[in-house]
């Protein structure tokens, strides 16, 4: 414990006192609003075999004991709005990074022009909106769990881009339809180990989703389409560049198939459910991969929750597996780094990676703007594929197996 | 004359029951529940709950009449009023909030003090919408619906 409150940023233990202080920033009215969310959080990893991180861009996990790094953070939202029409917002996030250090983000940065309820146009640097929900990840007062599903949120995901987005809404039957374009460049670096990050900044992304609100229900449709490029930097950049210098064509071979560029394609489904006490979630993507490198994947998660008086206990259950059918092919050499988005893999007699989390938890709203959230996770991740994802600096004698529990208090103010 | 005889008690009692049942219904509405308001030039006569739902929690916000809306929260009555329209606590619907605000979609309603707040904004704005107690009702705005009525099928759903 006292380890843990060494770790946490100054600024992020006295945030809980200026949460109370501003309780209705959420429903501030002026042309010119300050609005903030934060996470105060700790996980305790039962297993010793692997570090738990919580998405791509940790560069070291939780392992065999307990951390504030892995849920904590803080946002600030400064936003400006002279009219119905126009409006300029900013949105700073702080959390534990690539970097190991707590900088904060740019994770929002646009100028919005909303000439009716039917149209909606942002440019500037936007949220990753390729799944349901995944733009407000770090928004942990907006959700039930501790953390959004892993196995679906945490991999195969950045967190912003450069770009625009097209908002189009129209009343259709009894309900809503809208859709929404976007396109622009990703903006992450994303941790590799605590010496090594990659930088995908540049990597061209195009997209949209349609949806269709009828009271309760929510649908949704999405496709991506990423052409991912990357420089790799740092410890791991080093022994790459060493390897494409030295003039041997299979280790040169090696360091150009780690960085090659390649185009992938995010095809998801989902279906909300939110009817009064009742919040239910089924979501799906399938990830179509071009490169020789990174095999299809599936993922997915089914969420379920029922508040009783002031709590609401859920319970999740989320998954991620390559397609069986890959063949890698006899060239591919025996161990080589995958992109960084999706980690490093073993790929010798790679079969079908992949990972599954049963979750159950609890929310507790004490205050009408702060919870407190308490988790247990149960993952199970198969031997083939303990190289990569989620987990840092594994033992070579890890089962695959971790427990979880995690303890959050979510505020917004 | 027999039949009548014979009869005539039962009738008798059956025109009670009607009157009684009938006053039940004629019954002055209740001073304290939430009615929703609009403006008078605002061409609504009534709205359904689920356009109500559209424009409270910002997914559209456009009347029929094609006007924006400006949707008025009332503030100490607000865990009445989403309790009524879509069954969820004001920690729920924060928590709402808190993913359209932090995700630049949309701004919560505008929150009013008090019902003369409510009245001033309303009869003001021929798109603003509103919800106060009957008590506090003037006649500078017009009732679109009854929210009592709407928890009423809510239940009625729940207990087919």
């Amino acid at each position: 414990m006292i380890k843990l409150t060494r770790n946490l940023p100054r600024a992020l233990q006295v945030l809980p006192l200026l949460a109370l202080l501003a309780s209705t920033g959420l429903y501030a009215e002026s042309d010119f609003t300050v609005r903030g969310f934060g996470t105060l959080g700790i996980a305790h990893n039962s297993s010793d075999g692997a570090g738990f991180t919580r998405d791509i861009t940790q560069p070291k996990g939780v392992k065999g004991g307990t951390s504030g790094h892995t849920d904590s953070r803080l946002g600030l939202q400064l936003s400006y709005r002279p009219s119905d029409t126009w409006e300029a917002t900013a949105q700073l996030v702080s959390h534990y990074n690539y970097d190991g250090k707590y900088s904060p983000d740019l994770t929002w940065g646009f100028i919005k022009y909303n000439p009716s309820e039917e149209l909606e146009l942002r440019a500037g640097r936007l949220g990753w909106d390729v799944y349901m929900l995944a733009d407000s990840r770090d928004v942990g007062y907006s959700y039930l769990w501790v953390r959004p599903p892993v196995e679906y949120y945490g991999i195969l995901q950045f967190s912003k881009l450069n770009g625009v987005d097209l908002v189009v809404r129209k009343p259709v039957g009894e309900g809503l339809l809208w859709g929404k374009l976007f396109a622009g460049e990703a903006a992450d670096k994303l941790a590799i180990d605590e010496h090594s990050y990659a930088d995908v900044g540049g990597s061209q992304l195009v997209g949209g989703h349609i949806n269709y609100q009828l009271s309760e229900w929510q649908f949704r449709l999405g496709y991506t389409h990423l052409e991912l490029g990357y420089d790799i930097k740092g410890d791991f950049g080093d022994l790459l560049d060493m390897l494409e210098a030295s003039g041997n064509p299979v280790l040169t071979g090696i360091a150009k198939g780690a960085t090659a560029d390649a185009t992938y394609h995010f095809m998801s489904a989902g279906i909300a459910l939110d009817r009064g006490p009742l919040q239910a979630q089924l979501m799906y993507t399938y990830l179509d991969s071009e490169s020789d490198m990174v095999p299809d994947f599936h993922s997915g998660y089914l969420s379920v929750g029922y508040r009783l008086g002031d709590w609401t206990p859920y319970m999740s259950f989320s998954i991620i597996a390559a397609r069986s059918d890959i063949d890698m092919g006899a060239g591919t050499p025996s161990t080589a780094p995958l992109p960084p988005a999706f980690g490093t893999v073993n790929i010798a007699g790679i079969n079908h990676p992949g990972q599954h989390t049963l979750s159950l938890g609890a929310r507790y709203d004490f205050l009408p703007n702060m919870a407190l959230k308490l988790q247990v996770d149960r993952s199970n991740v198969r031997r083939e594929g303990r190289q990569w994802m989620l987990w840092r600096d594994i033992e070579a004698d890890w089962n695959g197996r971790a427990t979880l529990f995690s303890a959050t208090l979510d505020f917004v103010f | 004359m027999k039949t009548l005889w014979r009869t005539g008690p039962l009738l008798l009692a059956l025109f009670l029951v009607m009157v009684t049942a009938s006053q039940t219904v004629m019954a002055e509405p209740d001073p304290e529940e939430l009615v929703l308001v609009v403006n008078p030039a605002s061409g609504i006569t009534s709205l359904q709950r689920t356009e109500v739902i559209n424009l409270y929690m910002g997914r559209f916000r456009q009347l029929p009449s094609g006007t924006t809306a400006l949707p008025i929260d009332l503030y100490d009555a607000r865990p009445e009023f989403y309790r009524l329209l879509a069954n969820k606590t004001l920690s729920e619907i924060n928590s709402y909030w808190a993913r359209l605000v932090f995700s630049g979609r949309a701004s919560p309603p505008r929150q009013a003090q008090d019902a003369a707040e409510v009245l001033d904004i309303v009869s003001n704005n021929k798109g603003a919408i509103g919800y106060l107690r009957r008590k506090d009702l003037n006649d500078t705005v017009q009732v679109a619906a009854n929210l009592a009525v709407w928890a009423t099928e809510q239940t009625a759903q729940l207990e087919p």
